[in-house]
Parts: C-alpha cells; sequence; structure tokens
C-alpha cells in the first residue's frame, strides 16, 4: 500500500507495512507512471517507511526504480504513525468481517511520550518525532517541530508545529501560549495566544483554543 | 588557581554595557587585592581603552603579541592608579577575522599563570569575534537590559553558548541599566520576566546611572570610587563569581536607594 503526502515542505511517498516486494515496486511504477517530468531536478521526494527499520530491504529496490525513472530521493524517513496504522488494521479487520474486540486491543500499540525537561532557545530548533511533554519554555525565536502530539509545562512564545500525520487528532497544550505561529498538519495561525492552560487543536478546518478549566472535558 | 578564572562577558546585542561591566568587574577584584587582566576582544571597535582611561598609553596590541613581534608581558598595559589592574588592548586596526580561536586560547593560557582573573570583553554579534572570546573562557556572564531585543539576543547567545565547552552551568547573567519603574509601569519588562526567558542564575542588577556613564567617559570606572553604591554592586557581582553565597536581593536594594538617590538628586536641583 502505498500513498502520497505533502507535509506544507515537501513531497512524501508513504510506504505502508508489511507490502510485499513485488506488490511495492508494481504499485510505486504504476503510480508514478509519466510523473518523471513532473518533478524538476531541485526537488523530487521523500520517501517514508511506515515500520521503521523493518523495512529497510525495500529502500534499495525502491531507489532502483525511482532513479530509472530519473526522480530524485530528497531524504528516507522511517516511522511509526500508530494511529494511523491502528486506522488501517481496523479498517482491513472491519472489511475481513474478523472484528473482534481481542484483535482491535492487539491491534492498539502504545504511544510512548518523550519527556524534555529543556527551554527551547532563540535559534534553536528541537524536531522530535512521536509525542513530546516539554518541561521548560519554547523562547521566541525557537522553533519547535513534533509528528505527534506537544505538551509544554511552560510559556510558548516561538514557532510549533505538530501533528504532521494526523493532524485532526493532534493538539498541544500548554500552561501559556504566545506563539508567533501555531501549526498542526498544513494548517497555522498566527493569532493563538493565551495565558493560562489552554488546549490547542483542530476543529473544522480552523485552529482553535479551549481554555483548561477545572471542569473542562475533552470532547473530540 | 580557581575554577572561575576566565571570564567572558558577553551578550549578543551592541550597546548593553558589556565594555563598562568589564572595566568595573575588572576594578572590583581590583580592588579586592586579586590580580587582574582585562583582554579586549572587540578587535576594530576597541573602547575598553577609554572607558579604563588607557587610550594613551598603549604601545603594542594582542595583534601584536598574536604575530610574535613581541611578548604578552610587553604589550599588557598596567593601570595608573590601581597596579592590581592591567589591560590587553585591541588593535583599532585589524580585523575580528585576523585573529583565529587558536591565537586566543594561546594568548590566554601564555598570560595565566601571571594573574588571579582574566576577563575577556566580547564583540557584539555571534560572529567570529565571539567565537574567539568565548574558547578560551571558563565562564561566561551574560549582560543584557531590560528590553525585549536584548534578552532575545542574550537568549540567542545561551542557545550557542549551551553547545560549546562551556554548556549552561558555567554561563551567568547580569541585568543592567535597571530602571526603578520596570516592575510597575505595564509593557515594560520586568526581572522576574528576565529570569524566567533566560533561566539561568543571575549574579547581579546594575541600575541606569548617569554616574556609570560619566565614569566610563571621564575614563574612571565607578567602581574605583570606594564610597559609591554602585561600587558595592560590583563587589558583590565579583564576590559572587569568587563563589560567595551573597543573594542578589542584595543588589535589588542598593539599586533601589542609588535610583532613589539620584531621583532625589534632581529634585533638590
Amino acid at each position: 500500500m502505498i500513498d502520497f503526502r505533502f507535509n506544507g515542505q515537501e513531497l512524501i511517498l508513504w510506504i505502508g507495512k508489511d507490502t510485499p516486494k513485488e506488490i511495492l515496486l508494481h504499485d510505486v511504477d504504476n503510480r508514478l507512471k509519466n510523473m518523471s517530468t513532473f518533478f524538476s531536478d531541485e526537488e523530487g521526494l521523500s520517501l517514508l517507511f511506515e515500520g521503521g527499520m523493518d523495512q529497510s530491504s525495500l529502500i534499495l529496490p525502491v531507489l532502483d526504480l525511482l532513479e530509472r525513472k530519473n526522480i530524485k530521493v530528497r531524504t528516507i524517513h522511517f516511522t511509526k504513525p500508530e494511529r494511523q496504522l491502528n486506522r488501517q488494521i481496523s479498517a482491513e479487520l472491519k472489511k475481513t468481517g474478523d472484528s473482534e474486540p481481542e484483535s482491535e486491543e492487539q491491534a492498539v500499540i502504545e504511544r510512548k511520550l518523550k519527556l524534555f525537561q529543556t527551554t527551547v532557545r532563540s535559534g534553536q530548533v528541537f524536531e522530535y518525532d512521536g509525542d513530546a511533554l516539554i518541561i521548560g519554555s519554547i523562547n521566541k525565536g525557537a522553533q519547535v517541530t513534533v509528528t505527534g502530539n506537544l505538551i509544554v509545562i511552560g510559556e510558548i512564545k516561538g514557532n510549533v508545529r505538530v501533528g504532521l500525520y494526523d493532524p485532526e487528532e493532534a493538539f498541544i497544550l500548554a500552561t501559556s501560549m504566545h506563539p508567533n505561529i501555531m501549526q498542526i498538519g498544513n494548517t497555522f495561525s498566527t493569532s493563538i495566544s493565551s495565558d493560562e492552560l489552554a488546549l490547542c487543536k483542530m476543529k473544522n478546518g480552523r485552529l482553535t483554543l479551549e481554555p483548561i478549566t477545572e471542569n473542562y472535558s475533552y470532547n473530540n | 588557581m580557581n575554577n572561575r578564572q576566565v571570564i567572558v562577558i558577553t551578550s549578543g546585542k551592541g550597546g548593553v554595557g558589556k565594555t563598562t561591566i568589564t572595566a568595573n568587574l575588572g576594578a572590583a577584584f581590583a580592588n579586592l587585592g586579586k590580580k587582574v587582566c582585562l583582554i579586549d576582544g572587540d578587535l576594530g571597535l576597541k573602547n575598553l581603552d577609554v572607558v579604563l582611561g588607557l587610550e594613551n598609553r598603549i604601545l603594542y596590541t594582542i595583534m601584536d603579541v598574536v604575530s610574535g613581534r613581541v611578548g604578552a608581558s610587553e604589550a599588557l598595559v598596567r593601570h595608573k592608579t590601581n597596579r592590581n589592574l592591567y589591560l590587553l588592548p585591541a588593535s583599532q586596526i585589524a580585523t575580528k577575522e585576523m585573529m583565529t580561536v587558536e591565537d586566543m586560547t594561546k594568548v590566554v593560557t601564555r598570560i595565566k599563570p601571571d594573574f588571579d582573573y582574566i576577563i575577556i570583553d566580547s564583540p557584539a554579534g555571534i560572529e567570529s569575534g565571539f567565537r574567539n572570546a568565548v574558547a578560551a573562557a571558563d565562564t561566561a556572564v551574560l549582560v543584557t537590559n531590560p528590553e525585549f531585543t536584548a534578552v532575545s539576543d542574550a537568549d540567542r547567545v545561551l542557545g550557542l553558548l549551551e553547545n560549546t565547552h562551556l554548556g549552561l552551568d558555567n554561563v551567568f547573567f547580569i541585568l543592567n541599566k535597571v530602571k526603578e519603574s520596570m516592575n510597575e509601569k505595564r509593557g515594560m519588562m520586568k526581572t522576574e520576566e528576565v529570569m524566567k526567558t533566560l533561566s539561568i542564575p543571575m549574579i547581579g542588577m546594575v541600575p541606569d546611572s548617569d554616574e556609570v556613564f560619566i565614569g566610563s567617559n571621564r575614563g574612571v570606572p565607578i567602581a574605583f570610587e570606594p564610597s559609591h553604591d554602585m561600587n558595592k554592586i560590583f563587589t558583590n557581582i565579583t564576590r559572587r563569581i569568587m563563589g560567595h553565597n551573597i543573594p542578589v536581593e542584595e543588589d535589588f536594594k542598593l539599586a533601589r536607594t542609588t535610583v532613589w538617590k539620584l531621583f532625589l538628586k534632581l529634585f533638590r536641583s
């Protein structure tokens, strides 16, 4: 299974997990048919292998194929976007009618939240693939990119970008937010501002801010 | 020998008072009986000699030492009144690119055994001059003003220092040109705000004082005047660098009295 995605900066060819090599190459070949002139010399595309390094045996054949098609590869990413994987597995289970609760439970992969005790300072770039909890502030001029969700016990004043894979479900939670730009997926806002604990997420294609009060209940 | 012997005074933004702080800290260390050498790291835009009133005594500069024309002892200028204070001047005609990190490290290593403290006045900016000044230091003192631009630049410098041999454990900051009104007026940056943004220890608060300017213009740093309150502030800062535990709140009180004295003086005149 393959798909094309755009993260705002680059075009990514997403390669799903557990796709047999022959089917994968056939799919790539089909999808890229007549597309060699679409990419300029500088552009090209990036590859995203879901399932991490387990997929490494597929890299060389895919690179060979793209080279034959004169398509330049910019970066190769490996990741495990668990939520998408869950959805995909759930959908497949439904399709086959094998929707026993145990199977769905087995499909749930634990999302790991990583803790960072740091102040991200002006001019510094912080990037993390997954969910991040930052204890410290994101100062003006800093740039933070997190592919999952972001929780900040501190102040956000710099540029923040989250939810690269799953923008609809991604959120930013912080004790105060005055960022220059806040971006979830490809949607951004320059007017997010809050002096109290608040949650920023996507709603109807726009970024919204919800103050977290005592009686707050999370409605997705 | 102590572990805070070579101190670099830096800021990122220009005009925050690095050179004045360098001169006054040097004077305060010298007053405490320490043998101090101040190095002007601002090649091409030297000012430290003027602030110390030594511009007419310069024969050789740090560039002459780097090129090997003279030894470091020949280039050092001894202060005319305080004999514990020395200056290694910068050249006005040289550019920052004419010196390398290795050159600065070599010079500092050569003079280190002869002094208790060496204070390097870094140029503004984050280019080669800054890198040279930081390379030989074991402690950095960041000078900033209670302004958004100065604090933001200081934060940028901190990010760079974090990735050097200094780390953040050897970096402190001084809040310079503090105004009495800053903690009350809206729109002014408050002390707590600066501390929160930089999140490193503050080792001093220097009030915005005309007398500091006058001292710099006259070539007699205010820290040379023993009776002045500002002298106590600089002495407190030097003691903190030496490892004494003196709360910064003391500077707050001194800052307050100094500003009030100035206000009363203006009111009476």
